[in-house]
């Protein structure tokens, strides 16, 4: 089984983006570099957000902005904001949700994915953790706190 | 039987997720049931279904009338249990209409 990638250059932690678009154009420019997309991914990304927005509303605010195309290999990103950033809501309500952590990830073929898509299920449920994500103060405190919560599900580098 | 679409915009993350919860929902109340996977851009056109879950945002209405709920609960997990309800008496409403008419 494929697992998902799971790259310390893709872990942003605590910084100074003040938009949506650019935490994407980060992530996606180094998903690039890194050969895991090729350049339309960043572009299916923005579309699938002005659509059909992953700005959740949970415990702790979180987005999720995900596509499967454009996506050589499964992998997943964080970044953390030191100031929220906005995201429109993925449930339709009105107006913008200000989130702290955005999770961007690809996923090629989700019926192989699925026990890490339920570990992040579980995640974005979980309050402490994701306060643990939000709290990680350097790249390596975040990276160790990812994969205590998606353990051997993510292949780590 | 119950014909169930789950929908997301994507049509990948969420709707694997909250295809399970209503899988585990169905089975524990002993729901006869199909599961049935589509983008939420195919709502309208979708037939043949009894009832749409979707899981992001959409104001989008069935051609033939089938009921369109936001699950969106079921993934995130805020307001699950009156989902639940909500989507546990719509199926009831459902199979009571279809033995109605024969």
């Amino acid at each position: 089984m494929e697992k998902m990638k799971m790259n310390k250059e893709l872990l942003f932690i605590k910084k100074n983006f003040t938009t949506k678009e650019e935490v994407i154009n980060n992530t996606c420019s180094i998903a690039e570099r890194l050969g895991y997309v090729n350049e339309n991914f960043k572009t299916d990304i923005i579309k699938r957000e002005q659509e059909f927005p992953t700005g959740l509303d949970t415990a702790v605010p979180i987005a999720m902005p995900h596509v499967g195309t454009n996506c050589n290999t499964s992998f997943m990103s964080i970044t953390t904001v030191e100031k929220p950033v906005n995201f429109k809501y993925m449930d339709g309500t009105e107006g913008e949700l200000p989130v702290e952590i955005i999770f961007l990830f690809g996923i090629v073929h989700p019926e192989d994915q699925m026990e890490v898509l339920k570990k992040l299920t579980a995640l974005f449920r979980d309050e402490n953790r994701l306060n643990r994500i939000i709290n990680a103060q350097t790249n390596e405190e975040g990276f160790e706190t990812m994969k205590e919560f998606l353990g051997d599900f993510v292949e780590a580098s | 039987m119950i014909k169930v679409v789950v929908a997301c915009g994507g049509g990948i993350f969420t709707t694997s997720v909250v295809t399970d919860r209503l899988e585990e929902i169905m089975r524990k109340n002993k729901i006869r049931h199909t599961i049935t996977p589509h983008k939420i851009t195919e709502i309208p056109s979708i037939t043949g279904e009894d009832l749409i879950v979707v899981t992001g945002k959409t104001s989008a209405t069935n051609d033939e009338g089938i009921p369109v709920m936001i699950g969106i609960s079921l993934f995130t997990g805020v307001g699950e249990e009156e989902f639940t309800e909500e989507f546990l008496a719509k199926v009831k409403e459902i199979e009571e209409q279809k033995g109605q008419n024969g």
